[in-house]
């Protein structure tokens, strides 16, 4: 696009004023001086863009698949091929609407001989997806910036940014979670450990049949081993609006490292013969494809057929709803919510709930995870605990015997007050949690989520 | 993170500095060539003031405080324009004038309205360099920054007003036995406020005393009801029961009042209607003495006239109070501050009244005025007293300093002035204008061309920033370019100053005509140059 600027059209504004001081005062020199005025009007006039300039940039990203929350850097390298020196060359490159910018900036003003090249980097801070980077916007002006061409110039190199987490490479299966997803349990039937012995039944299998009892006494016994059932294992993501906070902007919000760490270790126990169900609390009705279930929860049960592809795009609705927020929010940059009160029940539900340290709660989300839970399951909550609401879901679980894990990515960064108070109410929250017979993984973001679970989940699967 | 807010006006560093020191270089060589060097420095520290309270009548974050402090130092800046323009004039006119010669007087003339133009120059020069650092100069800004001047102004044009119609009075009563107009209007003046204040002695004057007592009583009444005594005593059992007497105070307060307004028009009728002897008849002899010595005394007068007065200003300021704690304190502070700035500039002016009228008058009798001086200020301040007429002067240069902002706000609100360049445009306007005038001083050629070419790279170097810091961004790396852009301006200017010389070097050389012919002939050519630009854009 080509666009001439009328920048020096004052020059003729002043060029009149010397010529009427001059005629007032009788000066010759100011009749002279209006050659300055004049000469810098036919220099605006006459500059003209050189035609035959050509421009070429290539980008490169430092780790094309970072981890979130991480800062990634990213160069780009624009290069005048053409003839002619291009004196003012404005660059901006095309940073993904979503990534925010959080070192340097991703543009540039130069000056470029032929065959030169200028650099500009700059680090974006890492969010779940991919991220693909648009064209480069150029400018280049005349010396007298009277004259200017804009176009968006493709750029080779990385065009993209992925973050994702599937995680074939972590080597979890074999370190973390020795028996993970198998839990004795005390009734008999096929297994490997000795239970019991019981009267022959028609269509036992034959293998059970106590043959040397047969042989002693001509009756056919059956043993039966100690049942190992694989064990039901309910990951409940907190995904509500308390839980969308974030540190800084373009820092993933609380809700989504949540969706994250719970991401990581759905698809670590789907490896293994644990049943995994997924279950995201707080999402609106528009965020999840095909709606929510009836008890307002996103429940994606691990019996069904394609409960992989179900449960990540359970994930994928955190991220949706957490976008939509940070839309909607317009002061963007929401900080670490002190509202210390779980959301309180629209409904008219009057159903109370006990917990662990005697209170009562009335949150319409606790009570349909509560009923929706199966009789036995082991539970992992995800939580950044902005709020009491993690305390009281635990804390209930810890009331109905469910053996419970709270993973809690901490989201207190910085230096600030208001994030000092947020990270002391969170450890207050997570001690709360903890003594109320929970196992609580406190995540700091520094350390990948793969060393917390290890080093916590281990035990928790070894019940 | 506040680019994203002021991005628009912000520009990088390297056009800053550019802007900035090319500003202060000029300026101080521009300055440098003007005789009146106080004024003329005043007058450069009055654009750095200007544009201080620009941005403090803007400030966010402590809006009172800044609003405060824009309205305290709108003082200064109208005492800055004053003496840059008026104290240019006097200085000036001290040293030119007189003139040997009849043919003296233009040049003299010319010389001193081109001093005059290049102080005002420098100011508007530095005025803009400065306001562009913060990018201050927006319409939003110029307008809250007008209005807080304006309510400034308020206090000390009432005072004024006030002191001027007392002196006045006071003029006119005294010169009642003069004849003319005066006389009259004396006379009237002396009828109408003599029974109020200063009474015939040795005759009854209850009507009016009642009025007075009337007016005294129901004034007190309602500045008693106002004030929040019962509230300020403490709540203990043992406190006394001020409520009580408040109220018996004011009830009895109130029913002299209706008594005094029911007996005057009765009190009236039989003054006027039986005449004083026969009151005097009418009434024992004791009580006659006591009337005629109550109603006649005027210190009880006075002191009913101030009874009323501070009743009035107690329920006045107590109504203020109430409004004001409703409000939040930003904004009571952003709405009074300027009044409070009023009072403090009013007070000011009182307090240097009399060494200010002293000084002012020694400046103008160094004029070949000093004559008409004399005889125009010497009556007025016989007649007004100093503070009256230092008033009047302060508020004088107050309205120059609303002129000039309303000035700004218009070409703003005009868009003759852009909004995201005003700055650096005033700043360049400024030097070139100052520089075209300097070229009529004894101003060496070098610093008038560097002068006109320097405002060009001022203006160029700033709206260049500006762009750049809008398309850009300030936190990018601009140096490089920002450096080769300017440098082109300046090559070019140079070019333009090399033609300059040139064209004026062949001019003097060559001129064989009449220096009219050769000027009508320097137009022709620059018309001719105009057309020819236009057609080529």
């Amino acid at each position: 696009m080509h666009r001439r600027v009328r920048r020096w059209s004052g020059g003729l504004a002043a060029a009149l004023f010397l010529v009427s001081v001059s005629l007032l005062t009788a000066e010759p020199l100011l009749l002279a001086a209006t050659a300055i005025p004049l000469i810098y009007v036919a220099y605006g006039a006459l500059s003209r863009v050189p035609p035959g300039t050509d421009l070429q940039a290539a980008r490169s990203v430092s780790d094309a698949q970072p981890t979130p929350g991480e800062p990634v850097e990213v160069e780009l390298t624009l290069t005048n091929t053409g003839s002619s020196s291009l004196t003012d060359v404005r660059v901006i490159d095309g940073v993904p609407e979503e990534l925010a910018v959080v070192e340097g900036s991703p543009r540039l003003c130069t000056s470029l001989r032929p065959n030169e090249s200028a650099t500009l980097s700059y680090a974006v801070m890492a969010k779940r997806g991919t991220y693909t980077f648009d064209a480069a916007a150029v400018r280049v002006r005349t010396l007298s910036a009277s004259d200017e061409v804009t176009v968006d110039l493709p750029v080779a190199g990385d065009g993209a940014l992925t973050c994702s987490n599937t995680v074939s490479e972590v080597p979890m299966a074999d370190a973390t979670l020795p028996r993970a997803g198998t839990l004795p349990t005390d009734t008999g039937g096929s297994g490997l450990e000795f239970h019991s012995t019981r009267s022959y039944q028609p269509g036992d299998p034959v293998n059970r049949i106590d043959w040397r009892r047969y042989a002693k006494t001509d009756e056919l016994t059956t043993i039966d081993y100690r049942e190992e059932q694989a064990v039901r294992t309910v990951l409940v993501v907190d995904a509500r609006p308390p839980a969308r906070v974030t540190p800084e902007p373009g820092f993933p919000t609380g809700a989504e490292l949540s969706a994250y760490a719970a991401e990581r270790l759905f698809d670590a126990l789907s490896r293994t013969s644990v049943v995994a169900s997924v279950c995201a609390v707080g999402l609106a009705a528009e965020d999840v494809p095909g709606g929510l279930g009836p008890d307002g929860l996103a429940w994606v049960d691990a019996s069904g057929g394609h409960a992989a592809a179900h449960a990540r795009q359970v994930f994928d609705s955190v991220g949706r709803a957490a976008a939509r927020q940070s839309e909607t929010d317009a002061a963007g940059e929401a900080d670490v919510s002190d509202d210390g009160q779980p959301r309180q029940s629209q409904g008219d539900h009057t159903a109370q709930v006990t917990t662990a340290d005697g209170g009562t709660v009335e949150d319409p989300d606790l009570l349909a995870v509560l009923a929706r839970l199966p009789p036995t399951a082991q539970v992992v909550v995800f939580s950044p605990a902005a709020d009491d609401w993690p305390v009281s879901l635990v804390s209930s679980l810890a009331v109905r015997d469910y053996p419970t894990t709270l993973v809690s990515p901490s989201l207190t960064r910085g230096d600030s007050l208001g994030a000092a108070v947020a990270g002391t109410e969170r450890t207050a929250r997570l001690q709360r949690a903890e003594l109320s017979g929970a196992t609580v993984i406190d995540w700091d973001l520094d350390s990948p989520i793969d060393v917390a679970l290890r080093a916590s989940l281990a035990d928790l699967f070894s019940v | 993170m506040d680019d994203h807010t002021t991005l628009s006006t912000r520009m990088p560093w390297t056009s800053l500095a550019t802007v900035v020191g090319v500003t202060a270089v000029l300026v101080a060589g521009l300055l440098g060539t003007v005789s009146a060097d106080r004024a003329a420095i005043v007058g450069a520290a009055t654009g750095v003031l200007l544009a201080l309270s620009l941005w403090l009548s803007g400030w966010d974050r402590w809006q009172a405080v800044g609003t405060v402090l824009a309205s305290v130092l709108a003082l200064p800046v109208a005492v800055g324009l004053s003496v840059a323009t008026g104290g240019s004039v006097v200085t000036l006119g001290a040293e030119l004038f007189p003139v040997s010669s009849q043919a003296g007087v233009r040049p003299a003339v010319v010389t001193l309205v081109s001093q005059v133009f290049v102080v005002l120059g420098c100011l508007t020069a530095v005025f803009g360099a400065t306001a562009a650092t913060r990018g201050v100069v927006d319409i939003e800004r110029v307008g809250t920054y007008g209005g807080v001047v304006v309510r400034t102004t308020v206090v000390p044009f009432v005072v004024a007003l006030a002191l001027f119609t007392r002196g006045a009075v006071d003029f006119l009563q005294s010169n009642a036995d003069t004849p003319g107009v005066q006389q009259l209007t004396g006379e009237v003046l002396t009828r109408v406020l003599g029974p109020v204040f200063d009474p015939v002695p040795g005759r009854t004057h209850i009507a009016i005393f009642s009025l007075l007592l009337a007016l005294a009583a129901a004034a007190l009444a309602r500045g008693l009801d106002a004030l929040p005594l019962s509230e300020l005593v403490p709540e203990t059992s043992d406190a006394p029961d001020i409520d009580g007497t408040v109220g018996a105070v004011e009830r009895t307060l109130r029913w002299t009042g209706r008594l005094a307004l029911l007996a005057a028009p009765v009190a009236g009728l039989f003054e006027l209607g039986l005449g004083q002897e026969s009151m005097a008849e009418l009434l024992p002899g004791g009580l006659y003495d006591l009337i005629v010595a109550v109603t006649a005394a005027p210190g009880l007068r006075g002191l009913l006239w101030w009874l009323f007065l501070s009743g009035t200003v107690a329920s006045v300021a107590v109504w203020f109070l109430r409004r004001a704690v409703q409000s939040s304190a930003d904004r009571v502070g952003s709405v009074l501050a300027p009044y409070v700035g009023g009072g403090v500039i009013t007070l000011a002016a009182v307090a240097v009244a009399g060494p200010a009228v002293g000084a002012i008058e020694m400046a103008l009798g160094a004029t070949p005025a000093a004559t008409a001086v004399d005889q125009l200020l010497a009556p007025v301040l016989d007649v007004y007293g100093p503070e009256t007429v230092t008033l009047a002067l302060t508020v004088v240069a107050l309205f120059s300093v609303i002129s000039a902002t309303g000035q700004l706000w218009v070409a703003l609100a005009t868009s003759y002035l852009r909004e995201r360049t005003a700055g650096v445009t005033l700043a360049a306007a400024g030097l070139f204008g100052a520089s075209a005038f300097a070229a009529t001083l004894s101003t060496p050629t070098w610093l008038v061309l560097a002068g006109l070419v320097g405002a060009v790279v001022v203006w160029d170097a700033g709206s260049f920033g500006t762009t750049l810091g809008r398309e850009v961004g300030t936190g990018a790396a601009t140096r490089r370019a920002e450096l080769v852009h300017t440098g082109g301006t300046v090559a070019v200017g140079g070019v333009g100053a090399a033609a300059t010389l040139g064209l004026s070097g062949v001019a003097q050389g060559a001129v064989a005509v009449a220096p009219s012919v050769a000027v009508a002939g320097l137009v022709v050519c620059l018309v001719a140059v105009l057309a020819l630009v236009a057609a080529i854009r």
